[in-house]
């Protein structure tokens, strides 16, 4: 059982990582494609894209915590307990 | 690995697909498919760490509902468990039976108890099957829940069907549990069986019905054992017989014997009788074992023409010389009576007169037909103080027709009385069973179908392919 959950939460560390990683590069090559001197105009548009997914990815990833701790909160609302000992394990 | 481990896993199987779906919403390359996953991935871990939290809602829902309806399920496990035993003992009672029956019965009812054990079976196994899932749900419920809610929480919808299908399994189980002996109170069985014949062997009997002077021909013999009535006219030289096979009587049991002469019910002795008796087994007929003689103590046949019955006068010797009936007898009281039941067509004239006695009166008591036959009958008063006296009866007959009472005789069967009975029994059995069958295997149907109907409410059946967001 600990094998699965620490695997698990090395992976999310690791996907966290990634995503965080992803973030920025998606970012600057946005802004690099947005700000490139090329006169093409799908291309800035594309760039453009780029910035408003990254800054959204980044917005989920950093509220992540809240979410999953509003859910709880709902749920313990609706009168749901949380089953698990071990404590949440933010993102 | 208990239900709080899996539901550990589960949550960061949730939060996996969430950074999965910000990854996929992070990429910098233009895959639709993967930026169409993004939002949906996020959303299903939102659903899977409500689900989780909510856990202990999904299976009081069910309990819920079993509570608000006032459904016991403790009493339908015991029901179900009750038709489990039953099948069970009444299958092994029939292989029994069908070893142990004796000839006449086994090849007839036979028939039946194959296919009866054939449909218990098939009912036994109805019954197990909802026993079982019964037991499953009851012992595993938070188990299946954490299952369920894990498999939920697999990222891109891997094991959203199954997850679903286990959900609906404990949430609707207990339900259809609980409701099951409403559903088989529609098919109630048809209450009380008939009870059973005692299968007695039986045993042919035959006999003389015989007077203090003559036999009782063309008497009417009535034996009623039990519930089973015999009536049979008797023959010349006052024989019966009542065959062994087909109308056999049965054994073991007592049976009250009347018997019939010219409109008199004839006092007889034996009166009743238990076959069998403690004499040599009779071979004078195939067919028949025993031999019972009827006397009638009191009673002077004239074969199917006549006959005397004499009250308060101990018959000593009765002699038939030239149509002359001489009575010896000894009086019991100060007045003897003779009844005399006579057939006018063959007994034209009768001369009483008597020795030893005061005075001799003879009454006319009309005349009757008997069952076709005619009898008349006339009542001779004899006064007397003596101790012994002696009665002479002129008789005048002539030639007549012997004539047997028009009456309907009735062998009573006793061994198709015992196949009717056991027969009836059974195919009230095979119906009850067929019943019992439908009844739970309809209701297996209805349940798996409230399965997968709630499963497809919840999300299964329509499990999207990770391509196809």
């Amino acid at each position: 059982m600990a094998d699965i959950a620490s695997f698990v939460t090395d992976l999310i560390t690791r996907i966290t990582a990634l995503a965080w990683g992803l973030f920025f590069l998606t970012w600057t090559v946005g802004w690099m494609l947005r700000g490139a001197p090329i006169p093409i105009l799908r291309v800035k548009r594309y760039g453009q894209n780029l910035i408003e997914d990254a800054v959204a990815a980044a917005f989920w990833l950093a509220v992540g915590t809240a979410v999953f701790s509003l859910i709880a909160h709902v749920a313990r609302l609706m009168g749901g307990s949380p089953p698990m000992s071990s404590p949440i394990v933010s993102p | 690995m208990s239900p709080a481990d899996i539901l550990y896993i589960a949550f960061l199987l949730s939060v996996l697909g969430y950074q999965l779906g910000v990854l996929l919403q992070a990429l910098p390359v233009p895959i639709r498919w993967a930026k169409r996953w993004a939002p949906t991935l996020m959303s299903d871990s939102v659903l899977a760490a409500f689900l989780i939290f909510a856990y202990n809602i999904l299976f009081k829902i069910s309990d819920y509902i079993v509570y608000i309806l006032k459904l016991d399920i403790g009493a339908s496990t015991e029901l179900l468990t009750n038709i489990v035993g039953i099948l069970g003992m009444l299958i092994a009672t029939l292989k029994t039976v069908i070893n142990i029956l004796p000839p006449p019965f086994s090849s007839i009812l036979s028939a039946f108890f194959q296919p009866l054990i054939a449909l218990s079976n098939a009912t036994m196994l109805s019954a197990l099957f909802l026993l079982t899932i019964t037991a499953i749900v009851i012992e595993y419920k938070y188990m299946l829940t954490a299952i369920a809610v894990l498999l939920y929480a697999i990222p891109f919808r891997l094991g959203r069907s199954l997850g679903a299908s286990f959900l609906a399994f404990v949430i609707v189980v207990p339900i259809a549990i609980g409701l099951l002996p409403s559903w088989l109170s529609l098919f109630k069985s048809s209450g009380e069986y008939t009870s059973l014949p005692r299968l007695a062997p039986v045993a042919g009997l035959w006999g003389q019905v015989v007077g203090a002077y003559g036999t009782g021909d063309h008497g009417i013999l009535k034996i009623v054992c039990g519930n089973l009535t015999y009536t049979l006219v008797v023959g010349v030289d006052g024989v019966y017989v009542v065959p062994r096979s087909k109308y056999g009587l049965p054994m073991y049991t007592t049976c009250l014997l009347t018997f019939n002469h010219l409109g008199e019910n004839v006092r007889v002795s034996p009166s009743r009788f238990i076959i069998p008796f403690d004499v040599d087994v009779e071979l004078r007929y195939p067919d028949v074992d025993y031999r019972l003689n009827i006397y009638a103590p009191r009673t002077i046949f004239l074969r199917d023409r006549a006959h005397i019955t004499l009250d308060f006068c101990a018959i000593a010797d009765v002699t038939l010389n030239n149509s002359t009936l001489v009575i010896h007898c000894y009086p019991l009281a100060q007045e003897v009576y003779l009844h005399l039941f006579l057939r006018p067509q063959c007994i034209k004239h009768v001369d009483v007169s008597a020795d030893f006695v005061d005075a001799v009166g003879i009454t006319y008591l009309g005349e009757v037909n008997w069952y076709g036959v005619d009898v008349v009958k006339y009542l001779v008063t004899v006064k007397t103080m003596a101790s012994e006296i002696t009665i002479y009866l002129k008789i005048k007959q002539c030639e007549c027709i012997p004539r047997k009472p028009q009456v309907e005789v009735s062998l009573a069967e006793y061994v198709q009385y015992v196949i009717d009975k056991i027969t009836q029994f059974l195919i009230a059995l095979l119906w009850d069973q067929l019943k019992l069958l439908i009844a739970l295997a309809s209701y297996t149907t209805l349940t798996i179908a409230a399965i997968y109907s709630v499963a497809r409410i919840i999300g299964a059946s329509h499990p999207r392919l990770v391509i196809q967001p």
